[in-house]
């Protein structure tokens, strides 16, 4: 008798916790905030600024200084400004959303700036894997990496890397 | 329930829908001053002549092309269907929509729009869509169009959109309560202000410039439908630098015009030939013509049109005579008024960013 | 399917209307339909554990009955038997059934704990050891809290003999799944819910309109008045930037907040069984005018605390430890603190339960348990208070009672802080600068407008939350408004529906612009 309550019970619980256990992960109790889409790990760092796409860039323009060049254009319909910041060879565009500018892409123009894993303009398509490994897909002129909400994608010539952004896939 | 109750259920049921309808009329935005464009689309449906010409997009087409310029050097009728951020997939449901009330010549598509290639903000769409009349056409630009937040009952009842305006209301939406001022000369938004283009940033690198499914998908569909139709679609890129039109797009829209059997035409090369000075014909620095630009624009257009198409002169045509003729009035006074308010403030005062409220 | 979504009132306004067009008999199975359908909706997950649930229930509450009645069949047969033979035959019948009772709690309480406690097990045991284990992906189906509870409930009813069994799986999966109350309460009884839950009804104007009304002043409060007062509690309790009065404040708006969120959407479910003629229990009475916080937890969310009260704080009081423990303390501490131990340990551990079944966290815990220190406190100086009623004549004396209203309802608020912060060390430190940092300037300086709410925010608020105070008090002193008002010309009546729902659609903070998802409690 206590034997088979005994083997009940094991067995209640096992079945509960296989049965909780299991699945896609997906929570019920979220906390209600707004997400804009998962993080990336792909971030590029300015000067040790960090530069996430999606981030708010007004804290960054503060913390990168005065850039180089910058140009503004309003959208159709005055829904906000279009910005682009150049600090030397990255350019950093913007797009607007609820009052505030968020960061649409990052981009390498030439080799003074690495990305954060050491990839330079000029490097060749084996040193691209060698720091990032498989890439999400692959064309003939470009490698692609998608984590989270950014795309960092290496543009190829001849083998040979002649621009690198980091573009939102949440804009 | 009881018999007594129910003409009080009913009363109160048909005064709450009157308040509802009412309170919808007051709160959904008006487009009267400032932003304008999403007044554009819903005006076409005041026209009462047909049009031989008609264009389709987005800015590049109501910005840059003005049809009163049109009518007056070669009496061409024309009107252009476009508002901001005009995705392709909302010009081939107004094309659709367009087909089902006339029969034009022939129809201009800017391609600009084809690098979008899924929806993209729900302020612009609402700025297309509200303004379209109920119809399968509608319907379906609704559903290809709304983004993840969208519901597609807000469409049908824009107070559950537009409720929490009652915080912002303006003198606008009690005056147009009802009727709204037209806002376009044609569907061409005016502006004679002068900012000249000084340059633009390097072009972005991209890693893939190949159009998505989804615009070209539309891009077919518009062609077939002018086929079907017998309308003759010309694709143009209006001649407008930034944002950057890249060679390898420039390239499939050739392609795709000539497996079509399409005339393609980029402007972007021709603006000597047309007279274009970007110094004095741009009011936001090349973004968009100004209305100097974009009678150049038109008139040069209309020439090379004609020289392939044979497209009727409407002038004389007392009906078409009336219409345009107002239109002209009209077109010539606002045009004056831009004049007069750079004159006299250096700026436009109630046209442009200094008439948005808020 | 969120109450709030406009997915859920066409599914409602369908649901109604197949209701009473299908024949009586098909209604309870179209609710079937309709509540594995909203729940799907959901997640197709969360079917597999409702139907895990609802089987072991159904299967569990069976094998406990025919156990019962193998009892009384076999004792009815065996009269001859001695009392100590029967004592022993019921006996073993007993422990077959407490046997199969524990595993199905085991089973129940089993998935509940492992979906919402996991991770909480795992941070804890992170800051006690310094390890680092990473968090576990759990599905944590909606409402599970509630449907495990409710189900639960029925079981041991049925252990207890108290509920007749119900042989039909497809009646008890209704009962487990019933839509509106599936995602927070209130906490049905089997007993008290089958009265009305399968058998059919016929369209009634007056249940259908107060149906309907309930429904409409539950939205009224949540979309309204909860979600426009969002944005200024979230701010308030963000972190700790808003110090001294700043809590004051947050105290008093999450408190009504809570109140027309909590209050709000447990109208809209006990309204949509209304305009079906089904009853649901109450959840709430009138509970922010209670005069202490024993009463106040008599008046609010009552359904999880008498379902505390007789599944955990009864079973634990009367359990063999407790009486053991009882009897020990009576003979070594004396009867006037002997008697105390059993009460006052009983009422700790459903505390501590109630803690933990709000959240998964710390925080709730505390919580919990600051609820039991007060009330045991308040128990404790009863007799002081009463001495002093009664010396000062106080009782039944307006303003007094007054007071205590006021004093009972920033009591609850300021414990609930610790819901609210969500950090305990914060909440103390929150709650001490109450008391050293209070300026009562921002009250009046526009400070408050700096909340993310606007003049016309507050406009809104405060008419409405003055609304929510006149129907409140009537009920105190008349008795409820709906029926006040159906005895008026039905103008009045319908008029009454037809503002609150012009409101509702106008003034609502819903839509583009508004971050508001969920129920405060649908996360419970």
């Amino acid at each position: 008798m206590k034997k088979r309550a005994l083997a009940m019970l094991a067995g209640a619980l096992t079945l509960g916790v296989l049965l909780a256990g299991c699945g896609s992960g997906k929570d019920a109790a979220g906390d209600g905030k707004q997400q804009t889409g998962p993080a990336s790990k792909y971030v590029f760092a300015l000067d040790g600024v960090e530069v996430a796409v999606n981030a708010d860039m007004a804290p960054l323009a503060e913390a990168l200084g005065e850039p180089s060049d910058y140009f503004e254009s309003e959208s159709c319909a005055f829904q906000g400004l279009d910005k682009v910041y150049t600090y030397g060879g990255v350019i950093i565009r913007t797009y607007p959303q609820d009052g505030k500018d968020y960061v649409l892409s990052v981009e390498l123009k030439d080799d003074a700036v690495p990305t954060r894993e050491g990839i330079y303009i000029g490097a060749d398509r084996e040193a691209v894997l060698a720091a990032y490994g498989q890439p999400t897909d692959e064309t003939a002129t470009a490698l692609r990496y998608v984590d989270g909400d950014c795309t960092l994608a290496f543009i190829l010539a001849e083998n040979m890397v002649t621009g690198i952004t980091y573009t939102s896939d949440a804009a | 329930m009881k018999g007594r109750r129910w003409p009080a259920a009913l009363g109160v049921a048909l005064g709450v829908l009157g308040i509802l309808y009412l309170a919808q009329r007051l709160l959904v935005p008006k487009y009267q001053t400032g932003v304008v464009e999403g007044s554009m689309v819903a005006e076409y449906y005041r026209e009462r002549v047909d049009h031989d010409l008609i264009f389709i997009g987005d800015c590049e087409v109501y910005e840059n092309f003005s049809p009163v310029t049109l009518w007056e050097d070669y009496g061409i009728s024309s009107y252009i269907r476009g508002s901001a951020q005009q995705l392709p997939w909302q010009s081939y449901y107004l094309l659709e929509d367009t087909l089902r009330h006339e029969t034009p010549k022939v129809v201009v598509y800017n391609v600009q729009a084809l690098r979008f290639s899924r929806p993209q903000s729900e302020a612009y769409n609402r700025m297309t869509i509200d303004g379209m009349r109920w119809g399968p056409a509608k319907v379906r630009c609704i559903l290809a169009s709304m983004t993840e937040d969208e519901h597609f009952i807000e469409y049908l009842f824009p107070l559950l959109r537009y409720h929490d305006r009652w915080g912002e209301l303006t003198g606008d939406d009690v005056e147009h309560l009802f009727a709204k001022d037209p806002v376009t000369h044609a569907g061409y938004y005016m502006r004679a202000d002068v900012k000249p283009q000084t340059g633009f940033p390097a072009p972005q690198a991209l890693a893939d410039y190949t159009f998505g499914d989804m615009p070209m998908d539309y891009l077919g569909r518009m062609a077939d439908l002018c086929r079907e139709k017998g309308v003759e679609l010309i694709l143009i890129k209006a001649p407008i630098e930034y944002p950057y039109w890249y060679d390898q797009w420039d390239g499939q829209a050739a392609a795709f015009a000539a497996e079509q059997g399409l005339t393609y035409l980029n402007l972007i090369p021709l603006r000597q030939e047309i007279g274009l000075d970007m110094t004095r014909d741009t009011y936001d620095a090349g973004l968009h013509l100004n209305v100097r630009g974009a009678e150049k624009l038109a008139a040069w257009f209309g020439g090379w049109l004609l020289e392939r198409i044979d497209l009727p002169d409407r002038r004389g045509e007392p009906a078409y005579d009336a219409v345009w003729e107002e239109k002209t009035a009209l077109y010539d006074a606002m045009k004056q008024q831009q004049y007069a308010e750079i004159e006299q403030y250096g700026e436009l005062v109630t046209f442009g960013a200094n008439a948005v409220e808020g | 399917m969120l109450f709030t979504s406009y997915a859920f009132v066409g599914f409602l306004a369908l649901t109604l209307t197949a209701y009473y067009l299908v024949p009586g008999r098909w209604q309870w199975p179209l609710l079937l339909a309709a509540s594995y359908g909203f729940y799907w909706a959901a997640s197709p997950w969360y079917l597999l554990f409702i139907l895990v649930t609802t089987a072991s229930a159904y299967g569990v509450s069976l094998k406990l009955a025919d156990l019962s009645g193998e009892q009384r069949a076999y004792l009815a047969a065996h009269k001859d038997l001695t009392r100590e033979e029967k004592r022993a035959y019921r006996a073993g019948i007993k422990k077959r059934k407490w046997a199969w009772l524990l595993a199905c709690l085991f089973l129940n309480i089993g998935i509940l704990s492992v979906s919402k406690y996991t991770n909480f097990v795992i941070r804890s045991f992170n800051a006690l050891t310094g390890r680092g284990l990473g968090p576990v992906d759990m599905i944590v189906p909606m409402g599970i809290s509630f449907y495990t509870f409710q189900t639960v409930g029925y079981v041991i009813d049925v252990y207890r003999d108290r509920q007749p069994v119900q042989r039909d799986f497809f009646k008890l999966a209704l009962f487990v799944s019933f839509f509106p109350q599936l995602v927070q309460g209130p906490i049905s009884r089997y007993g008290q819910l089958s009265q009305t839950l399968f058998t059919p009804h016929k369209f009634a104007e007056k249940a259908f309109s107060f149906g309907l009304m309930r429904i409409l002043w539950g939205y009224f409060k949540k979309v309204v008045l909860a979600d426009r007062l969002l944005p200024a509690v979230t701010a308030l309790t963000g972190d700790g930037t808003y110090a001294g009065a700043y809590v004051l404040a947050a105290m008093l708006l999450y408190a009504f907040e809570l109140y027309c969120d909590f209050t709000g959407g447990i109208d809209i479910a006990i309204g949509v069984g209304e305009a079906m003629g089904i009853r649901m229990p109450e959840n709430f009475d009138l509970p922010y005018f209670s005069k202490n916080i024993t009463e106040y937890w008599k008046r609010w969310h009552i359904t999880m605390g008498t379902w505390f009260t007789d599944y955990i704080f009864y079973p634990v009081s009367v359990c063999r430890p407790m009486l053991r423990l009882s009897k020990w303390s009576r003979e070594h501490l004396g009867q006037a603190v002997g008697k105390r131990v059993t009460v006052y340990l009983a009422s700790f551990i459903v505390w501590l339960t109630t803690g933990i079944w709000h959240g998964a966290a710390w925080n709730f815990v505390v919580w919990g348990l600051a609820n039991w220190a007060v009330i045991m406190v308040s128990q404790e100086l009863a007799p002081l208070y009463e001495r002093f009623h009664r010396r000062f004549a106080l009782r039944g004396k307006a303003p007094y009672e007054a007071f205590q209203v006021v004093r009972t309802v920033l009591l609850v608020s300021a414990i609930r802080m610790f819901d609210c912060y969500r950090d305990v060390p914060l909440t103390f430190a929150m709650l001490k600068s109450l008391f050293t940092r209070f300026d009562p300037r921002v009250f009046t300086d526009g400070s408050l407008l700096g909340l993310g709410l606007d003049g016309a925010d507050w406009l809104v608020l405060t008419l409405g939350l003055a609304v929510v105070l006149a129907v409140s008090l009537y009920k105190l002193k008349r008795g409820g408004i709906r029926e006040a008002l159906y005895e008026k010309p039905p103008a009045v009546f319908y008029g009454a529906m037809g503002a609150l729902l012009v409101c509702t659609v106008v003034f609502g903070a819903y839509g583009a612009g508004y971050d508001v998802t969920r129920f405060i409690y649908d996360r419970f």
